[in-house]
């Protein structure tokens, strides 16, 4: 079976790596933020601009 | 239309090790894969020289190995067609010049960013153009006993870091940094000129068969005037194959299986009280063991089939991966790195002989350039996605499960792969020469 011509095997495992990469990237954005104001409260820690596009691209961060 | 070789093949080449100039270019092969990869195996190694000599930090040095890891990842599939299209032995000469100009570049660092163009990517360039052309090259000298052949080169790969590292952090210790890097460019690049000097694409170019062809047999060698869009029409037949990005996407799993442990065992096992030289011993013994099934997993496909022995290969990888969860002393951690090494060795042995077996002699490069791209990214993801998991978890075990997940896929895919009872394209080049122009 094919998608775009592409095997379904081979899609499967580029989505899945693609999928786990950019969870992976958002969770660390998100741990070095939370980080970041634990450290100092009260001041709002900033996310740094890939820390932000992390966390956009990512649906479950 | 493809060349015939008319001089029948010697006498004596049932036997493994009768002399035949095809044993002389997989030596070769073997020396170009270690000298060629120096700098980026013995890498461990110039992080601390250069975090000293210039006050550089550890993420900074070690971003140039990731450019290089992936500069080589994307240049391979191309580095594959121009071995396809202009042969081994031009690319080599081209490689060799982008090595000297990178490895000159490289002893004249003084900023980060130098260092990421002269390491990062004109290294990573020149050791795809280097050593992507050199397997699909080997594989044309061989009718017979090209597991031992690809056998004897992968087992250079697991030699390789054993002997660059102490060689590297020698000169390092006693001349420091450029003088090193001076030393190593001009002793690699005599020892490559003399080696490509005796290298040839085509046992034809020695008046000779391949490996044990017993009769006129066509070489694969296209005709010169022709070859090129041949060549070309031919890649797009092998890219309407599944196997072809299967190939692929199986070698990225398997790597991603095994990038995870080599980069993460060490702190993993210093985490239950090993010290740092009993640590780094578990590497040594893993890589070890895996030269002996790099070595003998060619040979193991070409007898039983490569489907199978690949398949188990990636489940041996897996498995011991297990043990890792209940293993807290220095001997069931030197147990594992035993048992995994087993699998680890295996992994990639079997490629060149399933390409074979899907291919036949058809100028495989641009496949195994796509190949060799899967590698480099499940390299490159296996060995990072570890660090991030241990930052959110505090704990290396999902990083294990990924592991034994991502290889148990691979094994799976394997089987899933095509029969390989038949060639894929058969009579190719009878096929392309029907609807190329001039054909």
């Amino acid at each position: 079976m094919r998608v775009m011509g592409l095997p379904v095997q081979f899609l499967a495992v580029v989505v899945v790596s693609l999928l786990i990469t950019i969870y992976l990237i958002a969770a660390s954005a998100d741990a070095r933020i939370e980080a970041r104001a634990a450290a100092s409260p009260g001041n709002g820690a900033e996310a740094e601009s890939w820390e932000q596009a992390a966390l956009i691209v990512c649906p479950l961060h | 239309m493809s060349s015939v070789a008319r001089r029948p093949a010697g006498r004596g080449q049932n036997r493994a090790f009768s002399f035949h100039y095809a044993w002389v270019i997989v030596a070769i092969i073997a020396a170009l894969e270690m000298v060629g990869t120096t700098m980026r195996m013995a890498f461990g190694v110039i992080v601390d020289p250069l975090t000293e000599t210039f006050g550089w930090s550890q993420g900074e040095v070690t971003l140039a190995y990731g450019i290089t890891s992936v500069t080589t990842a994307f240049a391979s599939p191309w580095a594959g067609s121009l071995g396809d299209r202009y042969g081994a032995r031009i690319c080599m000469i081209a490689g060799t010049a982008l090595f000297v100009v990178g490895m000159a570049a490289t002893a004249l660092v003084t900023e980060p960013w130098h260092f990421y163009v002269s390491f990062g990517l004109i290294l990573g360039v020149s050791q795809a153009i280097f050593l992507v052309p050199m397997i699909p090259a080997a594989m044309n000298w061989f009718h017979r006993r090209l597991g031992l052949a690809m056998g004897i080169i992968m087992g250079s790969w697991g030699a390789g870091p054993a002997l660059a590292a102490p060689v590297v952090g020698l000169l390092i210790d006693q001349y420091g940094w450029s003088t090193s890097v001076w030393i190593i460019t001009i002793v690699s690049t005599i020892f490559m000129a003399v080696l490509i000097a005796l290298f040839r694409d085509w046992p034809s170019e020695k008046g000779l068969l391949p490996y044990g062809a017993t009769s006129e047999v066509s070489t694969g060698r296209p005709e010169r005037n022709i070859d090129k869009q041949r060549v070309a029409q031919f890649a797009g037949y092998m890219r309407r194959t599944k196997a072809y990005w299967n190939l692929s996407s199986i070698h990225f799993l398997g790597c991603v299986g095994h990038a995870i442990i080599l980069v993460y065992l060490v702190p993993l096992a210093m985490r239950e009280g090993l010290s740092l030289v009993t640590a780094a011993g578990l590497l040594t013994v893993l890589s070890g063991v895996s030269t002996i099934t790099r070595m003998t997993t060619p040979m193991l496909c070409e007898r039983y089939g490569p489907k199978p022995v690949m398949a188990l290969m990636y489940v041996a990888q897996a498995l011991p991966v297990l043990m890792l969860f209940w293993t807290h002393d220095v001997w069931s951690f030197y147990l594992f790195a035993v048992i995994f090494g087993i699998g680890y060795g295996g992994e990639a042995g079997g490629f060149p002989i399933l390409n074979r077996t899907y291919y036949g002699h058809a100028p495989v490069g641009s496949a195994f350039g796509v190949q060799m791209l899967g590698a480099s990214l499940g390299m490159a993801l296996g060995g990072w996605l570890g660090g991030p998991i241990f930052d959110i978890t505090g704990s290396y075990d999902i990083a294990l499960w990924l592991s034994v997940a991502a290889s148990m896929a691979g094994a799976v895919s394997i089987l899933a792969l095509e029969s390989t009872r038949k060639l894929l394209i058969p009579d190719w080049n009878r096929e392309v020469a029907k609807t190329a122009p001039g054909g």
